[in-house]
Parts: structure tokens; sequence; C-alpha cells
């Protein structure tokens, strides 16, 4: 094995440890939404069942949960994206020009968080019958099979070329790992 | 012949195909050297979920084949005359021999000559790189390529000094993100080829030259490797060498000119997402 493959199996061996470590705290800790619909009528029913829902799943939970299933899920796909902004960048600026990536990366997929989980409570606060995830898991399936995702899978694999100096090196790292992260969120089948 | 999709209509293709076979061949049985033994290799895109390898047989029926069942001409029934026509590399111990010669590291070379074992490390680093994407048009371009220059002084430490243990590095220049709709096109790159210059002139300062075949498929923005382009690495080590030697290493950039083979339009340019200076050692 070369040095050069040495570095680069680093990379994977470094990624593929944190997934592992995400993997075992989602099983030793599985987390999933509960709620209990307020069944009395009037007024406040909505707002009561809010309150009462965000009791049962406090958000810095939540949050906690999506973080930790991204890194479990994510993390692998990472692989290739990471080892092109190592090589295209400078020894002294490759942790600061990752770091870039990921945050760009991990800010497009917090935002999905944002919506997903957003639409996944209002679900099942206001229509928590069988058809809502029915209908969900239908439009995942018609999204998988479309021109749009395949579009989507393709401009994920495009890795550009990055700026090397200054601010233009900053700045292109983390549109990388913006756009990188759209393409991958588009392609995910959500 | 410079477009994927219509190459093989072209009789043309066969005769260029059949003399890489034979270049192939040459390459393993007059060099000795194999060819990858590893599995995605020898199993080919197939088994990775990708297009499997068809050829047409005579009358409706095809083969499919991988890799491993055309790894060598034992396999296969026809054989070459002679590969006498080929050209003979220096082996790899040669050459480093010659070039610790050229840089004044005889006792160094004698000592590789005996046999002696030789550290070559294989880290690939940045050196220096294009800001900007690089529009080639008319019928040449000119650009700088900035050097970083730790990484500089680095590479020619190495130059300046090689012992076994820190070889000479190896230097290689990169055309990143070729994109265009100009198939047919080719391009020749110069190293610090002065303003005025016939290029013809210097042909020791040609990095390289590139083809682009499949140019236009490579930059569909929704193709299968998203418009990323083609991409391809030069060995300017020679060159690197002869700038050391003549004192002219020691600058922030390199200059870099790309001569297409004929003039491009204003209306079709090539553009170089980045060019970009590798270094190859410990």
């Amino acid at each position: 094995m070369t040095a050069q493959n040495r570095e680069l199996a680093t990379i994977r061996n470094a990624v593929l440890s944190i997934s592992t470590i995400a993997w075992i705290l989602l099983l030793a800790w599985p987390g999933s939404l509960t709620h209990c619909p307020v069944t009395t009528s009037g007024a406040l029913l909505w707002t009561a069942s809010l309150q009462m829902m965000l009791a049962m799943n406090p958000p810095g939970l939540l949050a906690a949960g999506w973080v930790l299933m991204l890194m479990a899920i994510m993390a692998p796909v990472l692989i290739p994206p990471i080892r092109h902004v190592w090589l295209q960048s400078f020894k002294h600026r490759r942790a600061r020009s990752i770091g870039l990536f990921i945050a760009g990366y991990a800010a497009i997929w917090l935002a999905m968080g944002v919506l997903l989980v957003g639409i996944e409570l209002a679900a099942a606060l206001f229509a928590p019958q069988w058809y809502v995830p029915v209908a969900g898991a239908f439009s995942t399936v018609v999204w998988q099979f479309s021109p749009m995702k395949q579009r989507c899978l393709n401009r994920g694999h495009a890795h550009t070329a990055l700026a090397a100096f200054g601010f233009a090196a900053d700045r292109d790292a983390l549109r990388f790992g913006v756009t990188h992260g759209i393409w991958c969120a588009g392609s995910s089948g959500r | 012949m410079g477009d994927c999709g219509l190459a093989a209509l072209d009789p043309i293709f066969y005769l260029h195909h059949a003399n890489i076979d034979r270049m192939w061949a040459g390459w393993n049985q007059v060099l000795g050297t194999a060819n990858p033994a590893d599995a995605t290799w020898l199993n080919g895109p197939g088994a990775c979920g990708d297009a499997v390898f068809v050829m047409p047989m005579p009358g409706p029926s095809t083969w499919v084949y991988t890799p491993q069942q055309v790894n060598s001409l034992s396999q296969l029934n026809y054989e070459y005359e002679s590969y006498d026509s080929l050209p003979k590399p220096e082996l790899p111990a040669v050459q480093l021999s010659e070039r610790l010669k050229r840089l004044g590291a005889a006792a160094v070379a004698e000592r590789v000559n005996a046999g002696a074992t030789v550290n070559t490390g294989g880290k690939v680093e940045l050196v220096g790189a294009s800001q900007e994407q690089v529009p080639v048009k008319g019928s040449s371009v000119r650009t700088s390529v900035r050097l970083d220059p730790a990484t500089r002084s680095k590479v020619a430490a190495t130059l300046a000094a090689p012992s076994e243990a820190a070889p000479p590095d190896r230097v290689f220049l990169r055309l990143e993100n070729v994109r265009g709709t100009q198939n047919a096109s080719v391009l020749s790159v110069f190293i610090d080829l002065p303003p005025d210059a016939d290029p013809n002139d210097h042909l020791e300062l040609l990095a390289g030259t590139v083809g682009l075949f499949g140019l236009r498929q490579a930059s569909v923005p929704d193709g299968s490797h998203g418009g990323q382009g083609l991409s391809f690495s030069l060995e300017i080590t020679k060159i690197v060498d002869a700038l050391h030697l003549s004192d002219r290493l020691n600058q922030d950039s390199l200059q870099v000119t790309v001569v297409p083979s004929d003039a491009l339009p204003d209306r079709a340019p090539i553009t170089i997402g980045r060019i970009s200076i590798f270094r190859k050692g410990n």
C-alpha cells in the first residue's frame, strides 16, 4: 500500500468509526415520536395537544436524535467528497477545509431535519390517521423512481475544483458542502 | 471519433483499439508489468451495478465478459508477431539514477545503481493552483499557477540535497474539470514559455498533450458524472528539475500556456476548472 493510499484509508477509517459510534448510540437509545392526542373538545384542543406533545418529545432530544441519525447514515457516503477536499487543499488547510465542507453539508441536513420533523409533528397533531404515513410512503416511492431523483444523484457525483488560497478556498469548501448536501438530500428519497 | 456516442461507428475505431491492445500486450510482455489483481478490476463495472462489457459476435448473439476473462493473450486465441516497434523505457532505478546525476548527486546515483534501497514515499500534496477557472479561446492562453511558498521550498529541498531516504520529489501538473463542447480538440501544455515565443521552438518546456475524447458528454450537467468534465495529470518532473538547476524555481508562480491543436472559436470555448501542481514524495 502506498503512503497516499494509507492516508486515504485513514480518512475512511475515521469516518466509519464516527458512523459506528453513532449507530451504537442509536441502537442503545432508540427514540420515536410519542404522542397522546387530547380528546376533550374545545377551542384550546390543539394548543393543549401541542404542549403535551412537546412535553413528551423535548425539541433538544429530537434534534440530538436527528444529528445522531445523520452521523450514522450519512457519514459513510461523505468519504469520497472528504477525500476530494483533502487532496484539493494545501496540507496546512486540509482540516479547516474539511471542517467547512462538513459545516455546509450539515447545515442543509439540519434545515431538512427542521422541515421533516416539523411535518411529522404536524401530522401526529392534526391527522394521526393511518393514511398520513401511507401518503408519505407513496410520495417517497414516486420520488425514488422520478427523473428528478436521478438528476440529484448525478449532480451529487460532481467533485468540482476548489480554490486553494485565502478566502476563496474557505468559500469554495463551504459551498461544496452546501451543494453536495442539497443533491444528497434530493437523492435520498425524502 | 471524438464523441463517445459515435466513435464506434468509425472503422478507424477498431484499428485504434487493436493498436491499444498490442501496446498493452507489449507493456505486459516486454516490460514484464502485471495487470491489477484486485477484485474490482477483475470483475469489472458490472459487479458494482454499473454497465457490463458486451462484445457483438457473428450472428445475433453477444458475449458478456469481465476483465478477468481477457486478462492476458494466453486466454485468447491470437498473438502478436513482434513488439519491436514499441518504445522500451528505462527501468525506474536507472531513470532515478540518471536524474540524480543531473541534479548533481553523483554519489547517491552510484549507490542507487548498485541497488541501494530508496524510500520513494508516495504521499501526494498540493504545491500550487490557479485561483480562477481558465477559459481556453483562440490559438493559446497563458495563465499563472500560484505556488504555496512552504510547499515549494519542500520540493526545492528534496532537489537540492537528495538521498536514498529522501529522494527528489516527482512533480505533476493537473488540468482539473476541463469542460466544453468540442470533443475533437487536443491541448498542448507548456511551462514557463516566454510570452511571445513560438511553442514549437520550446518542446523542452512541453508538459504534455491531452486529447479531449468524450469532453461533451463529461460536461453535461445531468450526465452520470454531474458535468464535472475531464481531468488529466502530466508529469513535469524534468521541467521542474531544469527550473531548479537554473535557479528559476524560487518564484511565486509558474506560467502555464495551453495551446489547442486548432484555434477555438469564442462561441465554443473550453474551460479548465483549475490548473494545479502536486508533489509526490515523502
